[in-house]
């Protein structure tokens, strides 16, 4: 259990699951009754939540035994986010979230899950609108509306309280040009290979 | 070969063994054709202290011979599954692979039983990992076909442990040697056709799309219903990548492509509704054909498709118009009830997301208007050279290998039988390298010698 608290300590969601399913199957093998299965099957769950790989959550969590889903509220709770961002109701994964007290091995995983899912909705909205209502936006990150426009601010989106929307800005990524030796080995080895055919 | 006496217990084979058991040429000299004389009931006797010989046996050095027990044990009725599954899990971990090739009909009943019994336990996930473990041990490359891949994928299926399919599923299949692998035709069939399940699971349509076309694609002299099975989400696949069902690849048996017309009937009415892009026409195919699609397991692949199409729509409206309101493209993509621009909102900021359109949603007035761009990506940063030259180490991967197969098959015996009859006969050499002809000169090898003087390259 202490590795499972590392990794997410470290915010290494990927070492964490590759951990959990090693462990899963330890486990099946030799059933440990000191690990209750909520602190093991619900950071796993999460971990594949945080890193957005929707099926294989899916599939966890039918394979899951009946018994330990039946008997743990916060595991359901967990599945429950996880359905909500199946089916992209995501003004409901913030709530239910933000609805009850879950155990702090996992607090800060749900914090990166909803932190992460702003941060697309953010980038996301920027991309895809050049005007937005507001309280659309609100709806989208799971913000009061004083915060998103806090936010909006900082962002230097345009707001138009008086007709009650934003104009988000396109965020312009920078893509890295770069020509160096290693573009020219390439070249060379391709040349070779057509040379010998 | 020296003729040796076949032993009569136990203890004399443990002896004529520990004699023997220094390399693999002896051991396959020595002791592969004494165990092969042995009858199988033979394996499930102890030796005269009555100790089992699972115990005596080590496990790498004498895999070949531990095989042969395990296997008999993996065979018999009520085995003591606890017992039976630790010697099996020690054996995954030790074998020594190349001993173990020696009879991969035994490897293949061990890994069976492995199955069953952790099927027995109640619990399949435990046999996932030791098998991947002992499948790439076993395999002798990672591009090679064994009779063991499509159990394990299934294993993945069954147990739900998808994501621990790939470490396999990930290497493309590029070598079947048939002879002395105990691997058959079905084995590359469900190999492909199981992987493709589980790609779908994890929602990869493209390699998933891949697999089913290997499956459907592979030479055949009559239908194999898996081949059918395989077309079958193969129509479904394509229509959610490509909006129509791609064409099968032109060395597609014809029989496969006569049985797909008498066998597949929902399927095709139904991509023709798809294709028509027409929603009304579609649910009513739908409909119609959904106990069909529900008996096929694929109900959830057509349901994903009722989705599809109001996406394929509303790409296709991006060539005609530059701006459109929410409510105008909800009407022309098919959707209905109050809220259906909302809906068309969300269909469309989903497609931005994923770079289906490139479009911007503007609420600056009552209703929302969508504008639509063309792909602001001009393809001209490092990124593209880099993608650029992933693919042309690719293409030079896959030229070198045809090269390679195109001389194997130009030596092989039923290739140069067969051009030698022909030739007698007066007709012309099918393709490939004609026998006898040094494929260097053939474009197949370096013409690099062959034009140098020509200076009309080097001038």
């Amino acid at each position: 259990m202490d590795t499972i608290n590392e990794h997410i300590a470290a915010r290494d969601y990927i070492e964490l699951v590759n951990f959990c399913e090693d462990f899963e199957l330890q486990l099946a093998l030799r059933p440990d009754s000191s690990i209750s299965p909520e602190d093991f099957y619900g950071p796993f769950l999460l971990g594949y939540l945080v890193q957005q790989d929707l099926p294989s959550a899916r599939f966890l969590w039918k394979r899951l035994p009946d018994n330990i889903k039946g008997n743990s509220k916060e595991l359901k709770a967990i599945w429950d986010v996880g359905v909500a961002l199946w089916q992209r109701e995501y003004e409901n994964v913030y709530s239910i979230i933000n609805s009850q007290t879950w155990n702090p091995t996992i607090t800060p995983l749900l914090e990166q899950l909803s932190e992460n899912l702003r941060e697309r909705m953010f980038s996301l909205i920027s991309e895809a609108y050049s005007s937005i209502i507001i309280d659309d936006v609100s709806k989208f990150v799971g913000l009061p509306r004083e915060k998103v426009l806090e936010i909006a601010e900082e962002r230097s989106w345009d707001i138009d309280l008086s007709n009650n929307i934003l104009q988000p800005k396109k965020t312009v990524v920078d893509t890295p040009q770069s020509t160096s030796l290693s573009n020219f080995s390439q070249l060379t080895d391709l040349v070779i290979h057509l040379e010998k055919s | 070969m020296p003729v040796q006496q076949i032993p009569g217990t136990v203890d004399e084979l443990i002896q004529f063994i520990s004699n023997h058991s220094d390399g693999i040429e002896s051991v396959s000299k020595h002791i592969a054709p004494m165990l092969k004389q042995l009858p199988q009931q033979f394996f499930l006797q102890g030796t005269l202290e009555n100790r089992d010989p699972l115990d005596l046996f080590d496990q790498n050095l004498c895999s070949l011979a531990y095989l042969y027990f395990l296997s008999a044990r993996c065979n018999i009725e009520r085995p003591n599954a606890a017992q039976l599954l630790q010697y099996i899990l020690n054996f995954l971990q030790s074998f020594d692979p190349q001993q173990v090739r020696l009879v991969p009909e035994k490897f293949l009943q061990v890994v069976q039983g492995f199955c069953r019994i952790a099927g027995l336990y109640g619990n399949s996930v435990i046999a996932i990992k030791p098998l991947a473990n002992a499948l790439q041990r076993y395999a002798l490359s990672p591009n090679h076909l064994t009779n063991v891949h499509q159990y394990f994928v299934k294993e993945c299926l069954l147990s739900k442990c998808y994501r621990q399919a790939l470490q396999i599923l990930q290497n493309d299949i590029t070598e079947i040697e048939t002879a002395g692998t105990n691997i058959c035709y079905v084995d590359h069939l469900l190999y492909h056709y199981y992987g493709a399940m589980v790609y779908i699971g994890l929602k990869n349509y493209e390699r998933a799309f891949y697999f089913l076309k290997l499956v459907i694609s592979a030479p055949a002299q009559v239908t194999s219903q898996i081949q059918i099975e395989a077309y079958k989400k193969y129509s479904l696949i394509s229509l959610l990548l490509h909006g129509k069902v791609a064409p099968l690849p032109k060395y597609t048996a014809t029989m496969v492509f006569r049985s797909i017309k008498n066998h597949c009937q929902a399927y095709q009415d139904y991509a023709a509704a798809f294709e028509s892009l027409n929603v009304k026409r579609l649910r009513n195919e739908f409909n119609k054909w959904a106990d069909a699609f529900r008996k096929d397991r694929n109900l959830g692949l057509a349901k994903q498709t009722l989705d599809a199409i109001y996406r394929r729509n509303i790409q296709q409206l991006t060539q005609t118009y530059l701006t459109l309101s929410l409510a105008d493209i909800a009407e022309a993509v098919g959707l209905e009830g109050n809220n259906a621009s909302k809906v068309a909102e969300t269909y469309v900021l989903r497609m931005i997301e994923s770079r289906e359109i490139f479009a911007t949603i503007s609420h600056s007035h009552q209703n929302g208007m969508v504008s639509f761009h063309d792909n602001p990506d001009m393809y001209n940063t490092s990124l593209t050279i880099n993608l650029l030259e992933e693919q042309i180490a690719r293409a030079a991967k896959v030229s070198e290998r045809v090269i390679k197969t195109d001389r194997e098959i130009g030596r092989s015996k039923d290739y140069l039988a067969k051009s030698q009859h022909l030739l007698a006969s007066g007709g012309a050499i099918p393709g490939g390298l004609g026998p006898g002809e040094d494929p260097e000169f053939l474009g197949a090898g370096s013409g690099f010698d062959t034009f140098i003087d020509d200076g009309k390259y080097f001038g």
